[in-house]
């Protein structure tokens, strides 16, 4: 700790004299702003069936009626997994473990991120989460001739990822950076999984396995579900990575009046049963496995 | 026997008896043709019913067939076989396989909802179990269904290769469950059932638009749990009974098909039998009334004679009646016209009648001004004849006298003695022009009196004089009582009537036509005198009581006489025109009620009896 002191105070200043530096023009707006400029500047990447990429998707329409309840048009912004956060916050940032290094300042392009944000320790340094609005978990999915087996639940969660852990040594397995999908979270490497980084959108990742590119691949629980509908028996699941993580809408940290009137959006929703309408349409199965989270909304 | 021959030797009997055996021997054959026919249509009937029984049981036998069918393809569905797929992938529960249940789940539900009777889901629950019976996914109800295939599966003739109809037997039919086997790499892996809602199968196919049509499936024990080949009907009918039923198996079902119907809705309500006996009746009873209606001939025309006459008697009643109604418009039209004439003939009266009053009223004043004129011609007769001329002669003899004896006038006045007479006497005559002056005096005095109630007189005349007529004032009433009575003054005086006025304290303002209450107090005064005068010259206390009042908002006066009084039952009559107590016109009084009507007031004349005197009581409104 004392050996990383220097580095980290001299990234903090270095951050600091950025900040002051190009903060007057690229602040992502927070809610005075975002009202005076009549929009809000959804940003999103094509992922699952939070944002399909065709226009519509769970996050999508849960941001079209944030919009509305804001009083402002909504704009989608198109991203990607390794700019979102720099388009949110106008900082470049790569994650080091559960730390941020930050490379430099980005034009900010929008005001809020929601395609299945998954909250993350390291994210959480750089972005403000609203409540979770979606229940998440980290699988390992292997094509369905992998001779990766399956592994019996223990109803312990931690023996059942040692389980798993157990089976990756010298396994190929796909990974995609600056994402909840990044293994260096999973400590996979230090299992002995030969990891690759994958380099497309997220929705390839079942694609690349079936191909045969690599025998298996991290996957979030929702992206899962969808993928044993579309491919079924061509992959399967052999078990988590993660325990239940969480899924929410990531604010700037200059916007905590835009994350306030988020929450008290999203409270609204779950109480007037909009919200859960939107997962039944887009996430009908995710009630099964995850009836503790949508106890309340239910 | 002798008087039959003789009947039919006529030939007319003989053609009309002819023709009533042909007659009768028709309706004969027509009653055993429809005999016949009833025995035809009943059998037909009976034959078109039981078809369409058969025709019944073949639909059920095709819904089931297609249910079996939908079922079968549910199992074999790729949603079912994703499961088994995942499972032998050795996925798990709380890793994967949980999905699939729910996507089986959801496709159950879905299915449940997308087959329907009518308004009715077909299916009330479906479900999926392995090999050794566990559930491994549901919807709806399941109960029944885990009952019945348990019930079956224990038997040692069951399962199958394809889908089979079990039901649990009882009666009725509640539910039926269809069981087919799942598959995955050609071995059977589980089975898949759903629960069939019998209820809403008889509703939508057993139900008879005839309620007494009673429909039910029936459990077919020799057929059931396996779709055997059908057998015949079994039911069968009969003319006499009363209560048919029909059995038909439905074919690949366990199922028959059990009708029971009342007799009559197929054969109708009368047996053929019945029928003929009744027809026969009704023939008889038709010859009867036929023969019966040829007596009763006669008597309808008689009959009909009698409604002729009257119907004639009829209309001419009616045609009287029209004249009656003709002849009542024109009598109403001749009242009509008669009271017209009778209304502007009373209007005629009127008029002469207040032209009559207007002349008797001038003729009251010319009667005061004679009054007063008279005594003063009188006394200007009397002043013609005075002395005054006889006292200027001897006083001139006086003077012509003593002008002869001027030279010695002393001597002559103090010595001679008719010198002294002629001093004495013409100091007598001085005194008696003394005398003529101070009857002259009074003379005057008295014809200036007397022109001077004439000059009032006509003052007072003219000042209701028709000038002011008809313009309404305020006015005292009291004054009018004193002037009114003034007015009569001569009138009560030659009557010898005492009058007893009975002023209200201060003025007695009343708004009206001042010169009219003055004509209706007149004419009241002068009916009150009337009234004094006895028929039969007796002459009582003549007395006169004029009465002035101001109570409850109201002004009025009452006159009040002890004249002949009036019937209790004719106070009302008098105001009408042309009524009078002393055979006058009558215009008086009604002239007085119109009068004190038309300006708001009230009047009335009450008697306590004949002979008894009467009171007029007038009031007006308090304008204060």
């Amino acid at each position: 700790m004392k050996r990383n002191f220097p580095k980290m105070f001299g990234w903090c200043c270095g951050w600091l004299i950025l900040f002051l530096g190009v903060a007057p023009f690229t602040l992502a707006g927070d809610l005075e702003e975002v009202k005076q400029r009549g929009v809000l500047r959804h940003l999103g990447v094509p992922y699952a069936n939070f944002v399909t990429g065709a226009g519509d998707g769970m996050d999508v329409e849960l941001m079209k009626r944030f919009a509305e309840y804001l009083g402002v048009r909504y704009e989608y912004v198109k991203t990607s997994w390794k700019d979102v956060i720099g388009d949110l916050t106008g900082k470049k940032v790569k994650a080091v473990g559960e730390d941020i290094e930050i490379l430099g300042p980005v034009p900010v392009k929008g005001d809020v991120i929601a395609n299945g944000f998954t909250i993350l320790a390291w994210r959480q340094k750089i972005v403000s989460y609203s409540t979770p609005t979606f229940p998440t978990q980290i699988w390992v999915m292997a094509r369905a001739d992998s001779t990766l087996t399956p592994i019996q639940p223990t109803g312990d969660i931690e023996r059942d990822i040692a389980a798993v852990k157990k089976q990756l040594k010298g396994r190929g397995l796909l990974g995609v950076a600056d994402t909840c999908l990044e293994p260096s979270l999973y400590g996979v490497s230090q299992a002995g999984a030969a990891v690759k980084m994958f380099k497309g959108n997220l929705n390839e990742l079942v694609p690349a396995v079936i191909k045969g590119d690599v025998e298996a691949t991290l996957l979030d629980v929702p992206d899962a579900l969808i993928a044993l509908e579309k491919w079924p028996g061509q992959v399967k699941v052999i078990g988590p990575l993660s325990k239940e993580q969480g899924m929410g809408v990531a604010f700037a940290k200059t916007s905590p009046k835009l994350l306030e009137a988020c929450n008290r959006f999203l409270e609204m929703s779950s109480a007037d049963g909009f919200y859960l309408e939107l997962v039944r349409k887009y996430y009908p199965a995710v009630f099964e496995y995850y009836r503790d989270f949508f106890a309340g909304d239910r | 026997m002798k008087q039959l021959l003789a009947f039919l030797r006529q030939p007319r009997n003989l053609a009309a008896l002819s023709a009533a055996m042909m007659l009768v021997g028709y309706m004969v054959f027509l009653i055993m043709a429809n005999y016949t026919s009833q025995m035809d249509l009943q059998r037909s009937a009976a034959s078109r019913f039981e078809g369409e029984e058969r025709n019944l049981a073949r639909i059920l036998s095709r819904f089931f067939s297609e249910k079996e069918k939908e079922v079968a393809d549910l199992a074999g569905s790729r949603t079912i076989a994703i499961y088994f797929e995942n499972k032998a992938l050795g996925m798990t529960m709380a890793y994967g396989l949980r999905a699939s249940i729910i996507s089986i789940e959801n496709r159950f539900k879905a299915f449940m909802g997308e087959e329907r009777l009518g308004n009715a889901s077909v299916y009330k629950g479906l479900i999926l179990q392995d090999q050794s019976g566990h559930p491994i996914a549901a919807a709806g109800e399941t109960e029944e269904i885990v009952m019945i295939l348990a019930h079956w599966n224990d038997r040692p003739d069951s399962g199958g290769e394809g889908p089979r109809i079990l039901v649990k037997p009882g009666d009725p039919l509640p539910y039926a469950v269809i069981a087919t086997p799942c598959r995955f790499k050609g071995a059977q892996v589980g089975e898949t059932a759903a629960l069939v809602d019998m209820e809403a199968v008889r509703r939508h196919f057993l139900t008879s638009e005839v309620p007494a049509v009673r429909r039910r499936l029936v459990l077919d024990l020799e057929n059931a749990g396996n779709s055997s080949p059908s057998e015949p009907v079994r039911a069968a009918n009969a003319v006499s009974t009363p209560l048919l039923s029909y059995s038909i198996p439905v074919q690949g079902t366990p199922f028959d098909l059990v009708t029971r119907v009342p007799a009559s809705r197929i054969y109708g309500e009368t047996r053929p039998d019945r029928l003929l006996l009744a027809t026969a009746t009704l023939g008889l009873l038709i010859l009867g009334t036929a023969v019966y209606f040829v007596g009763m001939n006669a008597r309808n025309r008689i009959l009909q004679a009698h409604l002729k006459e009257a119907t004639a008697r009829e209309a001419e009643i009616e045609e009287k009646n029209l004249a009656l109604d003709r002849y009542r418009l024109n009598l109403e039209q001749m009242v009509e016209e008669r009271t017209l004439e009778l209304k502007k003939t009373q209007k005629e009266l009127l008029i002469k009648a207040t032209e009559a009053g207007r002349a008797q009223m001038a003729t009251v004043v010319l009667h005061n001004i004679g009054n007063a004129v008279t005594p003063a011609m009188v006394h200007v007769e009397q002043m013609k004849i005075d002395g005054l001329e006889k006292i200027v002669f001897y006083l001139n003899r006086c003077y012509e006298d003593l002008k002869a004896h001027t030279e010695d006038l002393g001597a002559y006045i103090t010595r001679d003695p008719r010198g002294k007479e002629v001093a004495a006497y013409a100091e007598t005559l001085i005194r008696e022009l003394g005398t003529y002056q101070t009857d002259r005096l009074r003379v005057i005095e008295e014809v200036h009196a007397a022109l001077s109630y004439v000059a009032e007189t006509l003052t007072l005349q003219q000042s209701y004089g028709p000038e002011t007529a008809r313009i309404t004032e305020t006015a005292d009433l009291n004054q009018l009582v004193e002037d009114a009575l003034l007015m009569q003054a001569g009138t009560l005086q030659q009557g010898n009537i005492h009058v007893n006025k009975v002023p209200a304290p201060g003025p007695l303002l009343v708004r009206v036509e001042r010169n009219r209450l003055m004509q209706t107090l007149i004419n009241l005064i002068r009916n009150s005198c009337e009234a004094m005068d006895f028929p039969d010259g007796s002459s009582p206390e003549r007395r006169l009581q004029i009465k002035t009042f101001k109570a409850h908002d109201r002004v009025g006066f009452e006159v009040t006489d002890t004249g002949i009084g009036l019937e209790t039952d004719s106070e009302e009559d008098l105001f009408e025109f042309g009524n009078s107590r002393k055979g006058f016109s009558g215009f008086g009084l009604t002239y007085c009620k119109e009068f004190v009507e038309a300006n708001g007031g009230s009047i009335s004349l009450t008697s306590p009896g004949p002979n008894k005197g009467a009171t007029a009581r007038v009031t007006f409104p308090d304008p204060l």
